[in-house]
């Protein structure tokens, strides 16, 4: 077996860290520094944007220009992001910064000032940001793809949660999760060829002082099986066209075989412009600019998603050719699959070049899933081993050849087929009402 | 503060950058073909990926009005087939190199990139040449993708407000100008291209005198050579096109309009024309000021407007390089019950302070530090040649590729003064009012 591109180890603590470096590396080192969430599910929708936006708003010492200019002086622009069960909290430092860098992201992360007239500011802003994103067909898609496949679930509303939800939030409450989120971290992850002086640097930094940490660090695929899909359709009155997505069961499991043998359908199917999905959807029919389509890693099994943006009075059409391909038992010939394992080949090696991707490839893949390192590449290995028979007969058994999860559609009621507009959410229902 | 710029932090940088990007110009090398295509090869890495990219010297800037939209039609059509390659076969066979070609089309380029591994590159080669020579437009096809740009347009612009209100910013700084209209044209240019039109302009841009072919990976530079030469090579020769008389550029100032858009919450652009892509001091001031006023969550005009006045609920700022002359652009969302006037009035004041006031050492560091650490980290084949491309294609000199690094050390305070005092002359831009449609 190949040697996994990202090294795994542990701190004394059982912190996990994982490091990487390439010969194409400038002297600039990516670090990841992941915190994490005791549940997937929110107490209350929004809750955690909103203390990382209040977090940005000045710490103990400095004011919000001040902590974020003398950032910019190192030539830094820290992320401080949600992820589906942790908080991630980003840099690309110039190893010459290190130091002074990392006494900067220790005092934005564990000392915010968090003055209430900044919290009231930041729940106006983002009350305003929620209706400037109904502007956006992309945002109003993806709003109504949460809501229709987390059901049930708290998953379902808005990330950032709706003006109702951020409403129960108080300042008390807010210091009160930061004092429990952000113990030491549960992952560190660094790209660079310095990376033992990195990790040093922030067990000196960072790391000094804080408190144990109460839990590990675990995949949020537990908090998806109470999810109830259901279809939603959206009035969206200034779109020029619709959104239209569909979800459908992929297969169970952590088989290899079984993923393999999916993946490579998938692939073959679905994946770039001579794949039968765009060559029919958008060359032969012009149903669409855009086709996506992936498989959708739950932890313990997979969800298929399609989507495509045609004109409105074309999505019924648009459906069906796409779900028709799934089920198509010569949709495919041995030649689509050999080229999907060449194609599958390349990408891989693109995703690795260099060491800021390999170590982003290896969190989408390995390290957020709890999956041991080298388990990807064991993955692709297993695809482009499949045999292409067995692939053709897995293809026919998962996908749009069950009934879907979920079917999503936004667009414009008078112009959308008439088996969608009955039931239809207006925009002030999707962004603001209960989920 | 308890972290600044020092000045040897700047230095060392750039002194980095610059052996960085000399060992790659070292490494690069560019020839020309008997028929005129420019081929440029540069090794780079031992990853077994090679990116390659073709680029036209052909844009929406050199489309006459009535055939705005046309070079990206044509871009959408260099995929559909050939004389030798039918139709739906150019992505088949480029898939089965491991390779993923897209194109795309901006106003003085339209370029053809792929990323494959390197032992396919003699194939890949071939097959581009085939397209550049053999292009076979017909007449069903076309029309089916003239559909899907249509649809592109519907969907990337007709239902996107702020598209739409950058489309109208651009006609107001540009006026008739070949910068005023945008890449993907207007619906009604697109539903009347006919097969010949497009013929044509494929004809009269896509000669080898027009191509720029980059190379850039873990390729042998010899060989790389010779299969280009045996691909493009072959491509026989013709008259470069004329584009005197399309490419005259003039920049509109002190313009005012308000228009209804389907936006939720208004908006504010200010645009101001600026000095050709060639004029690199003037660019590179440009994206230093730009650093200094906004960047990631730090700057003058966000502390100005967004943290201590609260004024803006979101700003950018922005240059968008063109051979003939760049535009810069200012956009931000006023808050709830700010009007446009009082935020235009801080902006104003806020660059007034600036250029009248100390502008430090470290200050112009900082900025310059960003912009190098931008820089460093795009360096992945496909990053370096876009770079490069970006070097002759916009300011007409490869060279810009290291020369950059040496005009933004030195850039001074006076540069930044002068430019701000410009920015902040209302007489100086054109500005744009974007409303929420009356219901």
């Amino acid at each position: 077996m190949q040697r996994p591109w990202v090294q795994e180890d542990r701190l004394r603590d059982g912190t996990r860290v994982y490091t990487t470096a390439s010969s194409l590396d400038a002297p600039v080192a990516q670090i990841h520094c992941i915190f994490a969430l005791p549940s997937a599910l929110p107490e209350v929708a929004g809750e955690v944007p909103v203390l990382l936006e209040w977090m940005q708003r000045g710490t103990e010492a400095h004011s919000r220009s001040e902590i974020f200019d003398a950032f910019g002086a190192l030539g830094i622009e820290p992320q401080l992001s949600m992820l589906p069960s942790g908080i991630l909290f980003s840099m690309r430092c110039l190893d010459a910064c290190r130091e002074v860098a990392l006494g900067l992201a220790q005092e934005l992360l564990f000392r915010p000032a968090f003055e209430d007239g900044e919290l009231e500011d930041v729940l106006v802003e983002m009350d305003q940001d929620d209706r400037a994103s109904r502007d956006v067909a992309g945002q109003i898609s993806y709003r109504a793809q949460r809501r229709a496949r987390w059901h049930g679930t708290t998953l379902a509303a808005p990330v950032n949660g709706t003006k109702a939800t951020r409403k129960k939030l108080d300042g008390a409450y807010l210091r009160g999760l930061h004092a429990q989120l952000f113990e030491r971290p549960a992952i560190l992850a660094i790209a660079s060829e310095q990376s033992d002086a990195w990790i040093a640097a922030l067990e000196r930094t960072m790391l000094r002082d804080r408190p144990t940490r109460r839990w590990e660090y675990t995949p949020p695929t537990a908090s998806y099986l109470h999810a109830q899909p259901r279809d939603i359709f959206v009035d969206a009155p200034a779109l020029e066209h619709a959104v239209v997505s569909r979800y459908s069961p992929g297969p169970a499991g952590e088989d290899l075989a079984t993923i393999a043998r999916t993946f490579l359908h998938h692939e073959a199917l679905t994946d770039g412009m001579s794949a039968p999905l765009m060559v029919q959807l958008r060359g032969e029919k012009s149903l669409s600019y855009s086709v996506f389509s992936m498989l959708i890693d739950r932890g313990d099994g997979w969800d298929q998603c399609f989507e495509i943006e045609p004109s409105a009075e074309r999505v019924e059409e648009a459906l069906a050719a796409g779900s028709a391909l799934w089920v198509q038992e010569d949709a495919l010939t041995a030649e689509d699959f050999r080229r999907a394992r060449i194609a599958l080949h390349t990408q891989e090696r693109l995703q690795t070049i260099d060491a800021p991707r390999a170590l982003a490839h290896s969190l989408r893949h390995e390290i957020l899933w709890n999956r041991p390192m080298g388990s990807r590449q064991a993955q692709v290995q297993a695809i482009l081993d499949a045999d292409a028979d067995d692939a053709r007969t897995m293809g026919a058994g998962y996908g749009m050849s069950q009934s879907p999860l979920c079917t999503v559609v936004v667009g414009r009621k008078a112009d959308l087929p008439q088996k969608f507009q009955s039931e239809m959410l207006d925009l002030d229902a999707l962004f603001d009402a209960d989920f | 503060m308890t972290s600044s710029t020092d000045a040897s932090l700047v230095s060392t940088a750039l002194a980095h950058a610059r052996e960085h990007r000399r060992a790659l110009w070292d490494k690069l090398d560019t020839r020309t073909l008997e028929n005129g295509a420019r081929v440029h090869v540069l090794p780079q890495g031992n990853h077994g990926i090679a990116a390659v990219e073709i680029w036209a010297d052909v844009g929406a800037g050199d489309e006459p009005a009535p055939l705005a939209g046309i070079s990206h039609l044509l871009e959408h059509m260099m995929f559909r087939g050939t004389h030798d390659v039918p139709d739906g076969e150019f992505d088949i066979r480029v898939q089965a190199l491991g390779a993923r070609a897209n194109a795309w089309t901006w106003y003085d380029t339209t370029a053809y990139t792929t990323i494959l591994g390197a032992d396919h590159l003699e194939k890949l080669l071939a097959l581009e040449a085939d397209r550049f020579e053999n292009l076979h437009i017909d007449e069903e096809v076309f029309q089916t993708e003239r559909d899907v740009v249509l649809n592109e347009r519907a969907l990337t612009a007709d239902s996107d407000p702020n598209t739409l209100a950058q489309e109208h910013l651009d006609r107001m700084l540009f006026g008739e100008g070949p910068y005023a209209r945008p890449v993907i044209g207007y619906r009604e240019n697109i539903a009347s291209f006919t097969h010949e039109q497009l013929t044509d302009w494929y004809r009269a841009h896509y000669a080898p005198h027009a191509l720029d072919i980059w190379i850039v990976g873990d390729v042998p530079v010899e060989a790389t050579h010779r299969h280009v030469a045996d691909s493009f090579g072959a491509i026989a020769g013709g008259p470069p096109p004329s584009k005197a008389g399309e490419m005259r550029v003039t920049h509109h100032t002190h313009v005012r309009d308000r228009i209804e858009l389907a936006v939720t919450e208004p908006l504010v652009l200010m645009a101001w024309g600026l000095a050709p892509g060639r004029d690199r001091r003037a660019v590179l001031t440009w994206r230093v000021l730009s650093e200094m006023l906004a960047f990631g969550r730090g700057g003058i005009l966000r502390t100005a407007l967004e943290h201590d006045q609260k004024l803006a609920l979101y700003q950018d700022i922005y240059v968008q390089e063109h051979r003939l002359g760049h535009s810069a652009v200012w956009e931000a969302t006023p808050r709830s019950g700010v009007s446009h006037a009082e935020l235009c009035d801080a902006f104003y004041a806020t660059l007034s302070a600036l250029s009248a006031g100390e502008i430090s050492a470290q200050a112009l560091d900082a900025a310059r530090i960003r912009i190098v650490s931008q820089w460093a980290s795009r360096n992945a084949p496909w990053q370096v040649l876009q770079t490069l491309g970006d070097a002759v294609h916009t300011t007409h000199d490869a060279a810009n590729f290291l020369k950059d690094l040496d005009i933004l050390e030195a850039i001074t305070a006076e540069d930044i003064r002068t430019l701000a005092t410009r920015l902040a002359d209302p007489q100086s831009n054109v500005l744009l009012f974007v409303e929420p449609e009356a219901v």
